[in-house]
């Protein structure tokens, strides 16, 4: 009797645990639920018609949520969502807009799945960013997106005036940039980046000096470089693991300077634009030859014969710390960067080490042609679902005045900066005010960049972000900038290229790969059938919508 | 009269037991919930998802086959489902029998201390992750870093391209899966060895059995139908693809050989926001596995074994 009524008990117990377990669950869930609700007052319909919200004034107390880019960087980083700024931005913002922020961490590196997951669960934050267009594409395709036109006069005019005119679209502000033609609804907003430098190509000074070579200012003579550093061995690393040129799979960006040289320079704005498909330029005539050239420089061994091996960074940029690379393209200021430190680590290997940047690849015309960024970056937008988008706002347009995102990009002086020559410098911060991203760009979401209100002491500041040498680093930022071709902007609306994107992407590696290791008798048929294959995986289509949608838009200026 | 005694005898039962029964009831509760539930979303495959509806909210695709047509369609999912088989087989032709007989093996031998430190060393590289394992293999055999390779040069023998030729990194595939996995496997056979009937091997000694006969008449039947439902099993798997192995292992110039359908369902169906995609393609998998499980299950009891049901 005694045996059974323990095992009763014991029955009994387990299920209220089981139970107790998931009814805690539900309590969350209940009590989150009515937060909400407490909240949406502020946006029900009829108050909105009524009286128009204006920006600046004290609404009734509400909580938004806002993503925050958590890089997972090291050297005791703070938590992304909860340190000394956003402290800071919390408490000025319950101060100033009576309005509860809290920071949801998303995982950089895994941004887009992260926010699948948050977008179709519906807990994706109110105010959301991403990088990727072809995300905001397929969320405004699904119907998943709030539209802000009708909020940017009455809750956004700081960004607005922040933004300022479109320069690529000339007539237009900014702020509408990602605005659909036909509808006029704007889902997404970008970010304004201050400094438009994109790609850089870097030799190592002292091998060249030990050679008594002068810096390359011709592809030719940049070769002679590579196949001389590969003779001679000027860094005495061992003729077998000189690497004269180093690259990983991503080959269209770490060969992109060389490559774009040998594209036709009377390309049309429009064939180009067309022809660019996943940012990738394979189609643009002489694209093909500058592919050759790589492919002779393979076979030659001026190139990491494991390159196709390299699918992230890491391999290519511990052999350029080891000291046995010669050069190489990448960001225009990458070697100077903190992260991943390139000249900093090498310079503990081989100490009297300098890599320099160069500007040897000219064109036909003899122009040393490179791409820029778009002077928009990375987009917000707010999820249709958001039960505060007016909060949202409010929020972005606060974050937007000059105070406030200057005061959180620059820190306090003598802490984060210092002011040399009227200009602040950046020096590292220890402590609680260290910045969990430079500038603290994940949280000064709408400006890429430092900003100090003056475009002279802009220019000037770019170099004191940096804690290496500010000659390398003026020189990098004006060869990236020598003969820029800034990016292509046509106003049309693209369905989302989402379905092909990773396919296109990763055949377009292996196009690559493919090409640059066949033997160069074979080059044009191995070259031929990849471009065949990719076409056929979603490209083609793509390129006719694009034309399409061009042509449209052509008439309609004619009109 | 009957149907009243059994009657009585399942309430005898039950009423010595229920508490048994009430204790089942939280496993079966968790499998139905978190098993069998989640595998109604599988209509996913027959619907235009949107994530914003959700998997019943969404509307069904037109046809209704849509996706599986859509599949079919492409080259890469051929070739993909060509790769799964060729690998998954490669596999099976060599992961299969070597862990037996390493078993045999390991069994023979007299001086135990070495017996079971070699066991030991032998499953030790199944707690290594394949992300691991793909790094290790990186260093070892880049053709021109690779330890290998470096070795092979000093002996005068040019450079193997072990991870960026079809045939080499197919080689390479099978020979890695069986390095790591050939010693856990071994586990269950070794199990089943210690389970044969002492008494057969003093007879077959009596008879005159010398060593190998002894492994051939009394030690392999002993382990047959081990054998055989793990072989059952493992054919259960043809058409199943891990994702972590060829994911790490695969490079841009390997990829006519290398990608597989869990490769393929990741870049096209999860990357590209085509989930639908995704559910139709896993189904499909999903259902040729059972059909080659079945299959072998049938075949097994024909051939007078027990079967895995």
């Amino acid at each position: 009797m005694k045996k059974k009524l323990l095992s009763i008990l014991l029955v009994c117990m387990m299920i209220v645990t089981v139970l107790g377990g998931c009814g805690k669950k539900n309590g969350g869930n209940n009590t989150q639920d009515s937060g909400t609700k407490n909240e949406s007052p502020t946006n029900t319909p009829d108050k909105q018609d009524n009286e128009t919200p204006v920006a600046d004034e004290k609404p009734p107390y509400s909580e938004i949520t806002v993503e925050v880019f958590d890089r997972g960087t090291d050297g005791g980083k703070t938590d992304p969502t909860n340190n000394y700024y956003t402290d800071w931005i919390k408490q000025k913002c319950l101060e100033e807009l009576n309005l509860g922020v809290t920071f949801v961490a998303v995982s950089r590196w895994e941004e887009t799945d992260q926010l699948n997951n948050l977008m179709a669960a519906g807990t994706a934050p109110d105010v959301c960013l991403t990088y990727s267009g072809d995300l905001i594409a397929n969320y405004r395709d699904l119907g998943g997106l709030t539209d802000l036109a009708p909020y940017i006069d009455t809750l956004l005019p700081d960004l607005k005036e922040f933004l300022g005119p479109d320069l690529a679209l000339p007539g237009r502000d900014m702020i509408y940039r990602n605005m659909d033609m036909e509808t006029g609804a704007v889902y997404s907003i970008p970010a304004r980046r201050m400094n438009v430098a994109q790609i850089g190509t870097f030799i190592r000074k002292d091998w060249l000096d030990k050679l008594e070579l002068p810096l390359p200012t011709t592809t030719e003579e940049f070769y002679n470089a590579l196949v001389q550093f590969k003779e001679k061995d000027p860094g005495g690393v061992g003729k077998n693991n000189v690497v004269p040129f180093t690259m990983t799979s991503d080959v269209r960006w770490r060969a992109s300077a060389l490559i774009e040289s040998f594209v036709d320079p009377n390309l049309s704005d429009k064939e180009r634009w067309i022809n660019t498909v996943v940012e990738r330029q394979y189609l643009l005539p002489g694209y093909k030859e500058g592919v050759r050239f790589l492919n002779k420089m393979y076979h030659e061994g001026l190139i990491d014969n494991q390159f196709a091996l390299y699918k992230d960074d890491t391999d290519s940029d511990n052999l350029i710390k080891m000291g046995v690379v010669g050069s190489f393209i990448h960001n225009w200021d990458q070697p100077y960067r903190d992260t991943p430190g390139l000249l900093r680590d090498l310079r503990q290997n081989v100490p009297d080490a300098e890599i320099v940047s160069i500007d040897p690849f000219q064109n036909a015309e003899g122009k040393t042609v490179k791409g820029l960024y778009d002077s928009a970056g990375v987009n917000f937008f707010v999820p249709a679902f958001s039960k505060n988008v007016e909060g949202a706002l409010r929020y972005i347009n606060w974050l937007s005045k000059f105070e406030n995102r200057s005061y959180l990009q620059l820190g306090d002086e003598g802490v984060t900066h210092v002011i040399e020559n009227g200009v602040p410098k950046i020096i590292p911060a220890e402590g609680e005010k260290i910045m969990n991203s430079p500038q603290n760009i994940d949280y000064t979401i709408m400006i890429n960049g430092l900003d100090l209100g003056d475009e002279e002491l802009n220019v000037k500041a770019i170099a004191s972000g940096y804690t290496v040498e500010p000659e390398l680093v003026i020189t990098a930022y004006e060869n990236a900038m020598r003969n820029g071709r800034p990016a292509i902007i046509v106003p049309v609306t693209l369905s989302a290229a989402g379905p092909y994107t990773q396919t296109l992407i990763d055949k377009g590696n292996e196009l690559m790969a493919r090409a640059i290791t066949a033997a160069p008798e074979e080059f044009d048929a191995v070259w031929d059938a990849g471009i065949e294959d990719w076409l056929n995986s979603g490209a083609r289509e793509i390129i006719e919508e694009r034309r399409l949608k061009y042509e449209e838009y052509e008439a309609s200026l004619n009109n | 009269m009957k149907k009243k005694r059994t009657a009585q005898k399942a309430y005898v039962y039950l009423k010595k037991t229920w508490t048994l029964y009430l204790m089942l009831l939280l496993p079966v509760a968790f499998a139905v919930v978190f098993r069998y539930l989640p595998m109604t979303n599988i209509v996913m495959a027959f619907k235009d998802y949107n994530m914003f509806k959700g998997v019943w909210a969404s509307e069904w695709s037109d046809p209704i086959f849509k996706w599986f047509q859509k599949a079919f369609q492409t080259k890469d999912f051929w070739y993909a489902l060509r790769n799964t088989l060729l690998l998954n087989f490669l596999d099976l032709i060599f992961g299969f029998p070597f862990p037996i007989i390493l078993a045999l093996l390991l069994n023979e031998l007299a001086f135990k201390r070495y017996k079971r430190v070699t066991q030991t060393i032998v499953y030790l590289p199944h707690f290594l992750s394949w992300i691991i394992i793909s790094g290790m293999a990186r260093q070892l055999l880049a053709p021109r870093t690779g330890v290998v390779n470096v070795l092979l040069g000093k002996v005068g023998l040019g450079p193997i391209n072990f991870l960026m030729e079809n045939g080499l990194y197919v080689a390479t595939y099978i020979a890695l899966g069986l390095w790591k996995e050939m010693g856990w496997n071994t586990i269950i056979y070794l199990a089943a060895i210690t389970g044969i009937n002492p008494e057969l091997y003093e007879a077959a000694e009596v008879d005159g059995a010398s060593r190998l006969r002894k492994i051939w008449h009394v030690t392999l039947p002993g382990i047959r139908s081990t054998i055989i439902v793990l072989l059952i099993m493992n054919m259960g798997r043809i058409l199943g693809s891990e994702f972590d192995r060829p994911f790490a292992m695969q490079n841009d110039l390997v990829m006519d050989v290398a990608d597989v359908l869990s490769t393929y369902v990741y870049r096209v169906g999860i990357r590209g926001f085509q989930f639908s995609l995704t559910a139709a393609v896993g189904l499909f998998q999903s259902v040729v596995c059972v059909i080659f499980l079945f299959g072998a299950n049938a075949i097994a009891k024909r051939f007078g074994e027990r079967g895995i049901w």
